[in-house]
């Protein structure tokens, strides 16, 4: 009991020196590597979100990218047909169609497991694609939304959206939404952590480690599993909503199953069975990404050979490595 | 004696191998009963059936007076049918604060708020005083008796009626064989129902009410311990 107060006193703690650092940010960076700061933290929270399918559960989604896209395309869809123009109501809609996509895919994929569910996962997303880059989905819109479908191909415009029913300046509005982004990923990991550290969150690796186990001891492991889709889904929407103001042009690409995997492979990176590996893979992801243009035809290999270096050498993930190197200097550091 | 538990005539299959061959036994409230038959006989199947985790052809299960049979197995564990299989099942990668933590919040949700959290563990923690030390151990770290005495613990954090016990002797120390013999009469007198696999006789005679000889799927004899052991077919049947 002791161990866990304490363990909670030290998560307020470092959740509020990261929120401090993160809210200082602005003033000390130039506004590009600021975009990408607020990048890598949208990264961040869809690796945490995802990782409750994938390090907690054990169910490897293929298809996340069907929720991150459709909490980016949803508020850009209200805007351009239905005007809609303010950052919290983009945030909100978005939210809200992935998490019941989620909702309603999960509860179908969940019966399946292991290669089957990727599969399931990883078809239903490309449904929606292929919903989108073939206009179906457009021509819902009418005559209008078929003859912007002709012109993008399917990708959307956002604007600058009022935050908090104020419209910012150009040079002003990264910034804002930058904080916007920050406040919604300390938060958002708080939240996943607390679940995490449930008995529900205990119940769901329970399930990954044996579903006959987890039923014996009385969990109802489908609709565990769906829970944890429906958060997981619903946490990467929320993700992607954020993505679609920062980025202020959405594509395909962001439903593209491509996109799923090079979510997964950030969450292996950085380590799926620890609480933070995702967030330092996002991080190490966005980041090889952007500071490797040097070698931009290798970038794609160079994170390949790292990630293969990785699962043969520590399985446990970079974060493993760390707290390895932590606790061999003395400290108990657990994640 | 009204039954807690009631299997009638059932068959069960693995996949195609018929195992099973009209068993029928029953458990009754506060009592030990103890399914006896060699390796392979068909006593894990029958408790997996039971718990479950096997879907059975024919026949029926009631438990406390409701028909179970074909209710999958986290209804049965949230009836109160508690299972620590062979094997014991802990989750090796959490610790065993974290095993038992799982149960304890299914049967306060189960309560809906009725939290009486507390009353378990104590009762828990009254017949198997050595699990507290051992909370902050993960599954992975437990000795056999350790594993053993957490799968029942476990159970119990359910606050069952009945618990299935499925080898809990095996591979034990003597000398902790009878520290566990004193935990099941001490499972007993809290009310709790107790019927378990077993596949040394005298072991099982040492402590069952009642006793059933399970060979080939079959069972071939049902009756007190005394009248196992003093039966020359059932002894030679068990020796093998």
């Amino acid at each position: 009991m002791n161990s866990g107060r304490h363990a909670f006193h030290g998560v307020v703690a470092l959740a509020a020196a990261a929120g401090a650092i993160l809210l200082a940010m602005p003033a000390v960076l130039p506004p590009y590597p600021l975009f990408i700061l607020s990048y890598a933290l949208i990264v961040a929270i869809a690796c945490a979100g995802l990782n409750v399918l994938y390090g907690t559960s054990g169910l490897l989604s293929l298809g996340h990218a069907a929720y991150f896209g459709t909490g980016a395309y949803t508020g850009a869809f209200l805007y351009r047909f239905f005007g809609l123009e303010s950052l919290e109501a983009y945030l909100f809609s978005g939210t809200v169609a992935a998490g019941a996509l989620a909702a309603a895919v999960g509860f179908l994929c969940v019966r399946a497991t292991k290669i089957h569910f990727a599969i399931l996962t990883l078809s239903f997303s490309m449904v929606l694609h292929a919903l989108i880059i073939d206009g179906a989905i457009f021509a819902l819109f009418g005559p209008l939304g078929w003859a912007l479908y002709l012109v993008t191909e399917g990708s959307m415009y956002v604007p600058r959206l009022t935050v908090l029913g104020v419209e910012r300046a150009p040079n002003a509005f990264v910034p804002v939404l930058y904080n916007v982004i920050a406040l919604s990923f300390v938060v958002t990991l708080l939240l996943l952590r607390r679940i995490d550290r449930s008995p529900f969150g205990l119940a769901l690796r329970g399930v990954r480690d044996s579903e006959s186990r987890a039923a014996f001891v009385g969990v109802a492991v489908a609709r565990y599993r769906w829970a944890a889709f429906l958060i997981s889904g619903t946490t990467v929407g929320f993700a992607g909503a954020l993505y679609g103001p920062l980025a202020r042009q959405i594509t395909p690409e962001q439903l593209h199953w491509l996109f799923s995997a090079n979510l997964l492979l950030a969450t292996a990176l950085g380590g799926a069975r620890r609480f933070l590996g995702p967030v330092l893979g996002a991080f190490l992801y966005v980041g090889l990404d952007e500071y490797a243009v040097s070698w931009i035809e290798y970038r794609g290999a160079v994170f390949g050979m790292l990630l293969i270096l990785v699962i043969f050498a520590i399985p446990g993930g970079l974060i493993d490595l760390a707290a390895r190197a932590a606790a061999r200097l003395g400290g108990r550091a657990r994640d | 004696m009204t039954a807690v538990l009631e299997v009638q005539n059932i068959h069960t299959y693995r996949s195609t191998a018929h195992i099973l061959h009209d068993v029928s036994l029953t458990v009754g409230e506060r009592e030990v009963v103890c399914l006896v038959g060699r390796n392979g006989a068909g006593k894990t199947t029958t408790i997996e059936s039971i718990m479950g985790l096997l879907p059975v052809r024919t026949g029926s299960i009631r438990f406390q007076g409701e028909d179970i049979t074909g209710l999958p197995a986290h209804r049965r564990a949230r009836l109160g049918l508690g299972y620590s299989p062979e094997n014991c099942g802990i989750f090796p990668d959490l610790s065993v604060a974290e095993n038992l933590s799982i149960s304890r919040w299914l049967s306060e949700e189960r309560a809906a708020g009725g939290g009486n959290g507390a009353a378990v563990e104590e009762r828990v923690f009254s017949v198997f005083p050595e699990v507290r030390s051992l909370t902050g151990r993960r599954g992975l770290n437990l000795s056999g008796g350790q594993r053993k005495m957490v799968a029942i613990a476990r159970a119990m954090f359910l606050s069952p009626g009945l618990l299935l016990l499925d080898e809990a002797f095996e591979g034990l120390a003597p000398v902790i064989v009878s520290r566990f013999r004193e935990a099941m009469i001490k499972i007993k007198a809290l009310g709790i129902s107790l019927l378990m696999a077993e596949s040394h006789l005298p072991a099982a005679a040492a402590i069952a009410d009642r006793l059933y000889a399970i060979d080939r799927g079959e069972i071939i004899f049902h009756g007190k311990p005394q009248d196992a052991l003093r039966n020359e077919d059932v002894m030679k049947t068990l020796r093998g």
